[in-house]
């Protein structure tokens, strides 16, 4: 039994309290806006946030999840995160590993004009005309498409398979395995860390992107859930700041519209489901942060 | 037979592949607003807002009568309240589209919903995306719009779409021309101010004896009572627009004599000091008449403890959501607060505060005969065309506007929706909400983003005698002064870096002295020192040179609209302004 000193048990205590503290600290807001989704109104307007709700209701909830549309974003989005995450994966493994392939010849122009994309774009507005005029416009693949290659995952991607023990990727290579094979049979399977924490950060990525939703779909009946979510919080703001507009004759009774608790209530709703995977996931996402930080 | 293919190959299938979609991948990394575009085009003379040209009018090309209808699109740039779902405003354009169609107009409207207007809406004319017509004004993003040429200019068309004219009227099209060019419709109704007031617990002041207040003098009367008697109770609610510094009008010893005029509200921390006197001069904002009664009133409101500190971190909606409706403020400044105390903030003080009753009245007086004002018939609003579209497509646009406004049955289907599913008509140009429905997403567009002049929308039935009142009076121009200034609008592009760099200072320092924070003097030296840095003066020298030679350029109109705005300024002297000293005493030779 290892004998501790005085000195290593404050020490031990101190980190304690501090961890603790933080845990608090990220733990409180999470905490105070699932408590706000779920207070009357009124309560939360006169006696603001509490640790316990003073009046509970879940008229929040009601309120965003009414009708379809909450109900139907959630469906594209859940599509958009799975297909693109697929897809993603598929087409930035392939980039990956042919850039990592030292026979490949054409593999640093290659790597260049992936690398150039990370420092340099062509401005929003020549992207919403390139995107428009190759058909990504007011259909589901506007939300999928446009973030399929991350430059940044594909250089992750590539370092992984570059730390690859080339001694099996050759002996597969004498016995008579196709580039293919290689990939989907030995390096593919050797690479479930970095894969796992790749698709980790793109179907985030996907599931909280509403910004392709916004910019490419104008005419199209659905949504993903975040413009979804857009839509609400903004139609009560407009509503809210019209009535004082000279000339409006808003009628709203706006006191019965949960403003304040509907946008925590969104904001459970939306987080949701990325918090209930996160647990099972994160130590990729820890071991995520340190990839491709070894070898460049 | 299947061929093996070799390494070779197969890597540059796969680098080919990708490379397609790392063309995606070019996409833009933040979501950042549109860079600003080529400079604008030379234009015609600084301010020269002349009335139209006589120049030869194209013929309106008809829509098809038969065949496929062509399709217009409205752009819902700025939803303002109207719901931004399909399932709410498609509804409405089939029924919009199938009554032109039957009525021998072979037009589909569609609207186009943007869910992040303020970015994506000046993108789509720099990215060429087809629509015919949007929302916007000189507030918004219409005068850069207009400067790099996207908006169509109307002036020549007007003659050919009578309905239009007729419902805007030729006085408020001519007033609405920038450099030169009608630019879109106006959208004309209001042709005064004087609105502005204060909405206040009418429960309290009937619980207190005292008599409704008519003016700033009698409302401190109200908020000392409400400081004795209610102790957990502020006085008076402010936010960062609405507050003590915001209103004007008549207080104490002082009352305005002078007609201040900021021509296209262009000039930050100066204005003309009286558009009665000529020649109209540009003058400091600290050299203005009444330049810091505002301010003094804040601070001595804000001393005496009847304003909440937290003034400048609120916006309107917070002060009467989390303050006024709660109970937690007796009163707070509100935009037509005479008009939409009962209307609009009533519903939710009464469900907090079920004996509650809100009331308002307009601080600067005009119905009473304190002050009387310039009209006002350039417009906020307007509804603009798309220059990139062929020409058709805007005669399209306008031939809707001509059938819209010529009926009342069209302009209540565009505004409300269907009678009976969203909205119930009745008599006397009002209308009733229906039951059960919810607000929040049932159709309605507003008049003042629609392109439709305001006496065309209904009122809500339960509009008061004193909404009915104060809309008549604001809305005649008898009631006002001709402003022999109000074609003048100075080109601001010359001096646009010292004008953005005057609008920070001017936010930095004044909102402190509106508030109530600073003392009065002491943030005065403050403003005007960070003005003069900020190169105000040199504004006001350009915008004085441009203004001198629009009146040379304009002399006779200009004469002729000044002597007539004199003349109803004395007409009204030795009338309702005489019989309101008669009835205030002691504002007689006040100043």
């Amino acid at each position: 039994m290892i004998n501790r000193t005085l000195s290593d048990r404050i020490f031990s205590a101190f980190n304690y309290i501090v961890a603790t503290l933080f845990t608090l600290i990220c733990f409180i807001p999470f905490y105070t806006m699932v408590i706000a989704s779920v207070t009357e109104k009124r309560a939360l307007i006169r006696f603001g946030y509490q640790f316990w709700p003073s009046q509970f209701t879940l008229e929040a909830y009601q309120w965003v999840l009414r009708g379809q549309a909450v109900l139907t974003g959630y469906a594209v989005t859940v599509f958009v995160t799975l297909t693109g995450t697929l897809l993603s994966l598929t087409l930035m493994c392939a980039l990956a590993y042919a850039m990592s392939n030292k026979k490949f010849k054409p593999r640093n122009p290659i790597a260049f004009y992936v690398y150039f994309t990370m420092i340099f774009s062509g401005g929003i507005i020549p992207w919403f005309i390139t995107m428009r005029a190759v058909g990504l416009y007011d259909n589901i693949w506007a939300l999928i498409v446009p973030m399929l290659m991350n430059p940044w995952w594909i250089f992750v991607l590539r370092n992984y398979f570059n730390n690859l023990p080339t001694e099996i990727l050759e002996s597969a290579r004498i016995d008579g395995a196709s580039d293919l094979q290689i990939l989907t049979r030995i390096v593919l399977p050797l690479s479930t860390p970095v894969l796992a924490t790749t698709a980790l950060f793109v179907s985030v990525a996907y599931w909280n992107d509403w910004w392709h939703g916004v910019m490419l779909l104008d005419f199209a009946d659905f949504r993903p859930l975040q413009v979804i979510i857009l839509r609400i919080i903004n139609n009560i703001r407009a509503i809210r700041e019209a009535m004082s507009v000279p000339g409006s004759t808003i009628t709203i009774d706006m006191s019965q519209i949960p403003a304040l608790s509907i946008r925590m209530a969104i904001v459970v709703v939306t987080i949701g489901p990325i918090i209930l995977v996160y647990p099972f996931v994160q130590r990729y996402f820890i071991h995520g942060l340190t990839l491709g930080a070894i070898k460049g | 037979m299947s061929r093996k293919i070799t390494r070779r190959q197969m890597l540059y299938v796969i680098g080919m592949g990708t490379a397609t979609g790392l063309v995606s991948a070019c996409q833009s990394a933040t979501p950042t607003m549109a860079p600003a575009t080529q400079p604008p085009a030379a234009t015609e003379a600084a301010g020269a807002t002349e009335a139209p040209k006589a120049t030869e009018a194209p013929q309106p090309t008809e829509a098809p009568k038969t065949g496929e209808p062509k399709v217009i699109t409205y752009v819902d740039s700025a939803g303002f309240g109207s719901p931004p779902y399909r399932e709410s405003q498609d509804p409405i354009a089939k029924a919009l589209s199938e009554k032109m169609q039957s009525e021998g107009i072979n037009l589909e409207f569609r609207v186009m919903l943007l869910d992040n207007p303020k970015e994506k809406y000046p993108i789509l004319y720099a990215s060429g995306t087809p629509f015919t017509w949007a929302f916007d004004a000189p507030w918004y993003f219409m005068n850069s719009l207009r400067d790099q040429g996207h908006l169509r200019p109307l002036e020549t068309y007007m003659d050919q779409y009578p309905n239009i004219v007729k419902a805007i009227s030729q006085d408020v099209i001519d007033f609405n021309y920038q450099l030169g060019h009608l630019y879109g419709l106006p959208t004309g109704f209001y042709v005064g101010g004087g609105a502005s007031g204060v909405v206040y617990r009418k429960d309290l002041l009937d619980k207190y004896g005292m008599p409704e207040p008519k003016n700033l003098d009698d409302l401190e009367l109200f908020l000392a009572e409400v400081q004795k008697t209610e102790k957990d109770m502020i006085p008076f609610g402010a936010d960062d627009t609405f507050n003590v510094g915001y209103m004007s009008g008549p207080w104490r010893k002082w009352l305005p004599k002078k007609h201040g005029y900021n021509p296209g509200g262009a000039m930050v921390g100066g204005g003309i000091d009286d558009g009665l006197t000529n020649p109209p001069k540009y003058l400091g904002s600290e050299d203005l008449e009444g330049a810091t009664v505002a301010y003094e009133r804040a601070r001595d409101w804000y001393e005496k403890g009847w304003v909440n500190k937290n003034v400048l971190q609120l916006k309107v909606e917070q002060t009467v959501e989390e303050l006024f409706n709660p109970g937690k403020c007796a009163a707070l400044a509100y935009n037509e607060a005479a008009m939409k105390a009962e209307l609009t903030i009533q519903p939710g003080l009464q469900s907090f505060i079920p004996e509650g009753k809100a009331a308002g009245f307009a601080v600067e007086g005009p119905m009473e005969g304190a002050t009387i004002q310039f009209s006002i018939l350039k417009q906020w609003n307007f509804q603009v065309f798309n220059s990139h579209m062929p020409e058709e497509d805007t005669l399209a646009g306008l031939q809707f506007f001509n059938w819209l406004l010529g009926s009342q049955d069209n302009i209540d289907l565009y505004l409300f929706g269907i009678d009976g599913t969203n909205y119930k008509k009745l008599p006397d140009m009002k209308y009733a909400d229906i039951e059960g429905v919810d607000g929040t997403t049932n159709y309605r567009r507003r008049w003042y983003v629609a392109g439709v002049p305001g006496q065309f929308e209904r009122v809500p039935e339960q509009a008061t005698e004193n909404f009915m009142k104060t809309l008549a009076y604001i809305t005649d121009l008898n009631n006002y002064m001709p402003n022999p200034l109000e074609k003048f609008e100075p080109e601001r592009k010359v001096k646009e870096a010292e004008l953005a760099q005057l609008t920070a200072a001017s936010k930095e320092f004044s909102l402190p002295l509106a508030a109530g924070q600073v003392d009065v003097k002491e943030g005065m030296d403050k403003l005007t020192k960070a003005l003069k840095d900020a190169k105000r003066d040199d504004v006001m020298a350009e915008f004085q040179t441009q203004l001198d030679k629009w009146i040379g350029d304009n002399k006779s109109e200009y004469e002729a609209t000044l002597k007539k705005a004199q003349t109803k300024y004395e007409d009204w002297k030795n009338t309702k302004f005489a019989e309101y000293i008669k009835a205030h005493p002691e504002k007689a030779g006040t100043a």
